[in-house]
């Protein structure tokens, strides 16, 4: 393995992706809350 | 002129001892607008918190109106000028370009600070009208020019640091490119010169009505330039806490970031976007059409919500690759395991990027879509948000900086370091708990600001909220008890440190 690849941040992408996972979710699930506010029947 | 500079034996920087002085003062005076709003906040929380229901509700808003100007102004502000007085004249190692002028922004912001917290706690009844200072609420004349007063200081402040960045130009105390602590700075304080000047327009018309020289003073139009004044303040703080980021990484682990161009490039689109982003307030306002709401809550949010997404890569990337060339190479995360934990200044750098980001970052992007927006107006959910973002995230930052700002400025030895281990921890969780608590509750109805969730102050209507809500309430309120513990200890180290550390 050359150095340059060692210092990839692997590890902080990882991070990165758990973070925009969650901010997905949460952007989701706030639309599905909004969509009970006012119930079409 | 020699004798007015000292050079760090840490560091290496050539420090102006003048501007030494300033960056102290700034400092102390942070500490102690932390330790006021810090009581008031355990005051208000112990009131929000139903099962207790501390104060009256004058008393309430009195300390509620405190707790917001000490924390929200004068604690971040002052010790945000402390950073700019930093990087300008200790990191470029050049000389303030007037310390004189220096003095006079600090004597203007604390005697602005001294009497709006006094016409406050003088007369409650008429002053305690928070830190929205909404329009109509009609407040003594002082209460304005306290306030406008500690504007005009920071401004000065701001134009002191702009001077000297560029006596440090002209005489080339430093080579190529501004540091990118010291660009991140730069962010901050043009953002503050926008910011401040419509904090003026907003202002001196209400200055001028509470003296009845202005006959009316429209609450729409003051509320629009409020928030491009008061939200906008807290993208300072967003700016400011990002370059104290880039600094505690280079700090504690020896980091800098992968690739300078993308995090200036996250600055800049900083200057450009974020402060548009305050369009947000006015959502539900009748005065602004839809098409100017959309624009600058989507477009113009998202693009500032990618610039803090490009730091929060760029922050922890720089410190694992720091960690990965010590030798820490194993798996994905060995570098994460065996970082400096014990050092209270990494804790608190950490805690502050998961806190800014998880809390405060992604409910800033849900309150502020247009649509979702609804469900957030004007309720807790709100006050939870900015708690993750000022309260725990910038907060977490500057106390983080404050251990090296001990031993590098005021060179004494940190006090009690074996609790300081202890300290961001408790801070981080306790404030977490509360942001976490109060949105919770906000998205079950719970209004922000209001002092009898229940009773309405007996004022003949009433809302059944959800059982729910009061537990998210309770939860809050034990954050609150244990944010309270971590901010004690955390003045008591920097006083115990200014008192009695052993001096370097």
């Amino acid at each position: 393995m050359s150095q340059e690849e060692e210092i990839q941040p692997k590890g902080t992408m990882v991070l990165v992706l758990i973070f925009f996972a969650v901010f997905v979710l949460f952007y989701i699930l706030n639309w599905i809350w909004l969509s009970g506010v006012w119930e079409l029947s | 002129m020699a004798e007015e500079f000292r050079t760090c034996p840490v560091t290496g920087f050539k420090v102006h001892l003048p501007a030494e002085k300033l960056i102290k003062v700034n400092g102390v005076t942070a500490v102690v607008a932390i330790l006021i709003g810090g009581i008031m906040a355990l005051l208000v929380a112990m009131t929000r918190w139903e099962t207790i229901h501390l104060l009256s509700p004058l008393d309430y808003y009195k300390f509620l109106t405190l707790h917001g100007w000490n924390m929200l102004g004068y604690w971040i502000i002052f010790f945000e000028v402390a950073i700019l007085y930093f990087t300008a004249a200790v990191m470029l190692n050049c000389r303030l370009a007037s310390p004189k002028v220096g003095w006079l922004a600090y004597i203007l912001m604390l005697s602005g600070a001294l009497i709006t917290n006094i016409t406050v706690l003088m007369n409650p009844a008429k002053n305690a009208i928070m830190f929205t200072s909404y329009v109509p609420l009609k407040a003594d004349p002082l209460y304005y020019l306290g306030v406008i007063l500690f504007a005009v200081g920071a401004l000065t402040a701001v134009l002191l640091f702009f001077a000297t960045l560029h006596i440090a130009r002209k005489e080339k105390t430093y080579k190529g490119s501004l540091p990118l602590v010291v660009f991140g700075a730069l962010t901050a304080a043009i953002l503050a010169f926008g910011t401040l000047f419509f904090g003026a327009v907003a202002l001196v018309p209400t200055f001028t009505w509470s003296m009845d020289l202005t006959p009316t003073w429209d609450a729409l139009v003051y509320r629009i330039i409020f928030w491009a004044f008061a939200h906008s303040s807290q993208q300072i703080n967003v700016s400011a806490m990002i370059a104290v980021w880039y600094l505690l990484a280079f700090l504690t682990v020896g980091g800098t970031t992968i690739n300078e161009k993308f995090s200036r490039l996250a600055f800049l689109l900083y200057i450009l976007f974020i402060n548009i982003a305050s369009a947000h307030h006015i959502l539900v306002d009748p005065g602004v059409t839809p098409a100017w709401k959309i624009w600058n809550t989507s477009y113009a949010m998202y693009a500032a919500v990618l610039a803090s997404m490009m730091h929060a890569f760029a922050v922890p990337g720089a410190i694992e690759v720091a960690l990965r060339k010590k030798g820490y190479t194993r798996g994905l995360f060995e570098w994460l395991w065996k970082a400096p934990w014990k050092n209270p200044a990494f804790s608190a750098l950490i805690l502050s990027i998961i806190t800014f980001g998880f809390l405060g970052g992604i409910t800033g992007v849900l309150a502020g879509t247009e649509q979702l927006n609804i469900r957030f107006h004007n309720t807790l959910a709100i006050t939870g948000h900015f708690h993750g973002t000022v309260a725990a995230g910038t907060t977490l930052a500057f106390m983080g900086l404050t251990y090296y700002v001990l031993p590098l400025i005021f060179r004494r030895e940190v006090v009690g370091q074996k609790y300081a281990v202890y300290q961001p921890w408790l801070f981080g969780i306790g404030v977490s708990l509360v942001a976490i608590g109060m949105m919770a509750s906000g998205l079950y109805g719970v209004p922000r600001r209001h002092a009898d969730l229940t009773g309405f102050g007996g004022a003949g209507f009433a809302f059944d909220y959800d059982p729910t809500a009061f537990l998210w309430l309770s939860i809050m309120g034990l954050g609150a008890l244990l944010a309270a513990v971590g901010g004690a200890l955390y003045v008591l180290i920097a006083v115990g440190t200014l008192l009695k550390g052993k001096k370097l």
